[in-house]
């Protein structure tokens, strides 16, 4: 696994620059599902297919099961036909459970990557279109002196950054 | 032409006008129509996505309303009563593709960034004639998921008004026509977290009712409903539970992935993760949005357990179900369980409200296709929005006619019609959808035979069976197509062949833009982007000096 001080993206940096990542790089890095380019894109895409595997298992599992066992349908769990209630009840919740789980991983990946949405949705009203802008070394004296408040405020508490009262 | 009007007849279900339900139905649409004028706009962004300002839960709740057509309230319920285990496909196929969508589109279109699915084709492939396919794949989509729920308008409207199943049809149709052109769609949106509460209120409690007059359930009739299976399965119809009792092993398998797959490619629920302030949003509010829908999916298997024992148990009727009868199960099954009428009628309120919530949200889809895609991008490019609200209205006039016409026909079970229309979106919009998002070398001329072979095979398919009940057959035109090509099915051979299809023919071609690939690139990288930007303006003032400073 690529370690996150590797990274060119790095999160300490990140924040006392403009509060992002380098978009130039995720511009240049190809989109490829089984070749990640960037380290965000592999950690997002491991997810991504461990998550996917399970659905597979959980939608059509429990039917392959009878297709290849018959004798399946006859388990009984609690006085209930098993393989029955398993895909009425269990595949849809299953589906759920790995949604919820897939959010939550994409959430930390997010955290790792020192990417704050909220923050930036307030940052980004703020400062209307420029704050999107190229890597930190080309504007960064714009960026900075543009983004100056949100960034001070994002070293602090992140996501209670309050940084939108002041726009 | 020799168009059969066959007669609608569910019998069991309790016909004639009743006082209490009909004012219940008068009161919830008086209620729609008030929030609607109350939130209506006349300006054309804030028309199409709301202004992008649409919080997550509430945003799960409009991904709720919108996806709890007449085909969840009414048609899940009646497939597994009518076929048990193969109707457990619809449940399953209906519930599960969101997580898909999830992981591999929502937040990714959101960081697109533009108005409709036509919209992303147009620009993504960089061709204004795959636009027009899209909005008239659109437009195809709308019209056969809106006959569905004008089924289930016109069966509720027998048990609510006691009128005839095609007059049932016709008001109701012509009430959201008036509603939906009245009202946009922020008006809409607010008009479907409260659709939503209503809905799964009616629905719920009419199950929790039966669950415990008849003594099944108590707090969780989701979880409590595996004995009264079991009696089916011992004592009624064993084929309720055998697998393959009804449809062969390849059936169940196929409609499952048809309608997972299709959940991934209908505009009216791309539209809904355009209206979310960030990818963040989008994500959070598609896992509320399932959680939503699995509340009303987990209660229609114990619906089919519960009406098939009471159906089974009266002495007037004889079992198994009619089709008509099974897609009106969910009320049938009150009403055997002699819950109280106004009990009764706020469950098929519900039915009414599912269906209505749906159609208006496919023929906002409609007409932003038609006006947005068609009239303004390839006919007239300096339309104003004067124009293009006449047009988007004009639209949904025309769709709303046209959809009360074959609904009135009765061309199908609701369940069927609406996974046909999952087909459709799987087949023609998922492959472009999933390769134009994360396989960067996609090519304009790919995705232009990609489109039209799904499109294609998707027509072909849905003639041949509801062509075929249309024309009054019992069986489809080509019996040996539909085996292997259902109308509702067909995506598990079709998707994979339009997938190749794509990728040689991009291989084929030249390479997309630089542009355009940097637009694919920004849509995956995690950088935050600001509320109304598009990847293409990301991408367009990447790397240089900030825009204005």
């Amino acid at each position: 696994m690529i370690q996150r001080a590797d990274s060119p993206s790095d999160a300490g940096e990140a924040i006392e620059t403009d509060g992002g990542v380098q978009t130039a790089d995720y511009l240049d890095a190809k989109i490829n599902l089984f070749k990640p380019a960037t380290p965000f894109m592999a950690d997002h895409l491991k997810v991504v297919w461990l998550t996917f595997l399970a659905w597979i298992i959980i939608v059509f599992g429990p039917t392959t099961l009878a297709f290849v066992a018959p004798g399946v349908t006859e388990i009984r769990v609690a006085g209930a036909p098993a393989l029955f209630m398993m895909t009425a009840i269990g595949t849809p919740l299953g589906a759920l459970l790995l949604s919820i789980f897939y959010a939550y991983q994409r959430d930390r990946l997010d955290e790792k990557y020192g990417i704050d949405h909220e923050a930036a949705l307030e940052r980004t009203e703020e400062t209307a279109t420029a704050a999107d802008g190229g890597e930190p070394t080309d504007d960064g004296e714009a960026a900075q002196r543009e983004q100056g408040d949100a960034s001070t405020d994002d070293g602090g508490s992140g996501a209670d950054a309050p940084g939108g009262d002041t726009g | 032409m020799s168009w059969v009007v066959l007669e609608v007849v569910p019998e069991g279900l309790d016909i004639g006008f009743k006082l209490i339900p009909a004012i219940t139905v008068v009161a919830m649409l008086a209620l729609f129509l008030g929030i609607g004028l109350f939130f209506r706009v006349a300006n054309v962004d804030e028309l199409w996505v709301a202004g992008r300002s649409i919080g997550n839960v509430e945003n799960g709740l409009a991904i709720g309303a919108n996806w709890m057509s007449a085909a969840s309230y009414l048609g899940v319920a009646g497939s597994v009563a009518l076929l048990g285990y193969y109707g457990l496909g619809f449940l399953v196929g209906w519930t599960v593709g969101y997580f898909v969508l999830l992981i591999f589109l929502a937040a990714q279109f959101r960081r697109f960034g533009k108005y409709t699915a036509p919209d992303f084709i147009g620009d993504r492939f960089y061709s204004d004639l795959g636009r027009g396919i899209a909005a008239v794949t659109t437009l195809f989509i709308a019209y056969i998921y809106a006959v569905a729920q004008g089924r289930g308008m016109g069966l509720m409207s027998m048990y609510v008004f006691g009128t005839d199943f095609q007059v049932g049809v016709v008001l109701l149709m012509g009430i959201t026509i008036v509603y939906v052109a009245l009202s946009g769609m922020l008006g809409t949106t607010k008009n479907m977290a409260l659709q939503y509460i209503i809905l799964i209120v009616a629905f719920l409690v009419g199950l929790y009712a039966v669950g415990w007059s008849q003594g099944w359930s108590t707090v969780l009739p989701y979880v409590e409903f595996g004995t009264e299976v079991a009696t089916i399965q011992d004592d009624i119809a064993p084929e309720f539970v055998e697998p393959f009792a009804n449809e062969g092993y390849y059936a169940w398998i196929a409609l499952a992935f048809t309608l997972a797959i299709g959940t991934c490619g209908l505009p009216h629920v791309l539209v809904r993760f355009y209206t979310v302030p960030n990818e963040r949003t989008a994500r959070w509010s598609c896992v509320w949005g399932l959680f939503f829908i699995c509340l009303l999916y987990w209660g229609t298997a114990a619906y089919a357990a519960f009406g098939t024992i009471l159906f089974d148990g009266d002495a007037a009727l004889e079992f198994p179900f009619t089709g008509d009868q099974s897609d009106a199960v969910v009320v049938l099954t009150a009403q055997l369980a002699e819950l109280p009428e106004w009990l009764v009628g706020l469950v098929a309120a519900g039915g009414i409200a599912a269906a209505l919530a749906t159609t208006a949200g496919l023929f906002i889809s409609g007409s932003s296709a038609a006006s947005h895609d068609i009239y303004t991008n390839l006919y007239k490019e300096d339309a104003t929005q004067r124009e293009q609200l006449i047009v988007g209205r004009l639209t949904i006039i025309a769709l709303g006619i046209l959809v009360t016409v074959t609904a009135a026909i009765d061309v199908g079970l609701i369940a069927a019609l609406v996974g046909a229309a999952f087909a459709i979106a799987a087949n023609v919009f998922f492959p472009v959808f999933f390769l134009g998002l994360w396989w960067e070398n996609t090519t304009k001329e790919g995705a232009l035979a990609g489109m039209l072979v799904g499109l294609t095979v998707s027509a072909v398919t849905i003639f041949n069976e509801f062509g075929a009940q249309g024309f009054g057959r019992e069986e489809a035109f080509v019996p040996e197509l539909a085996a292997i090509l259902p109308a509702s099915a067909s995506s598990l051979v079709t998707v994979p062949i339009v997938f190749v299809i794509i990728m040689a023919v991009s291989l084929a071609t030249t390479n997309p833009p630089d542009d355009v690939k940097r637009m694919v690139r920004q849509c995956h990288s995690p950088e935050p982007m600001t509320r109304m930007q598009s990847a293409e303006d990301a991408a367009a003032t990447d790397g240089g000096e900030p825009a204005d400073d």
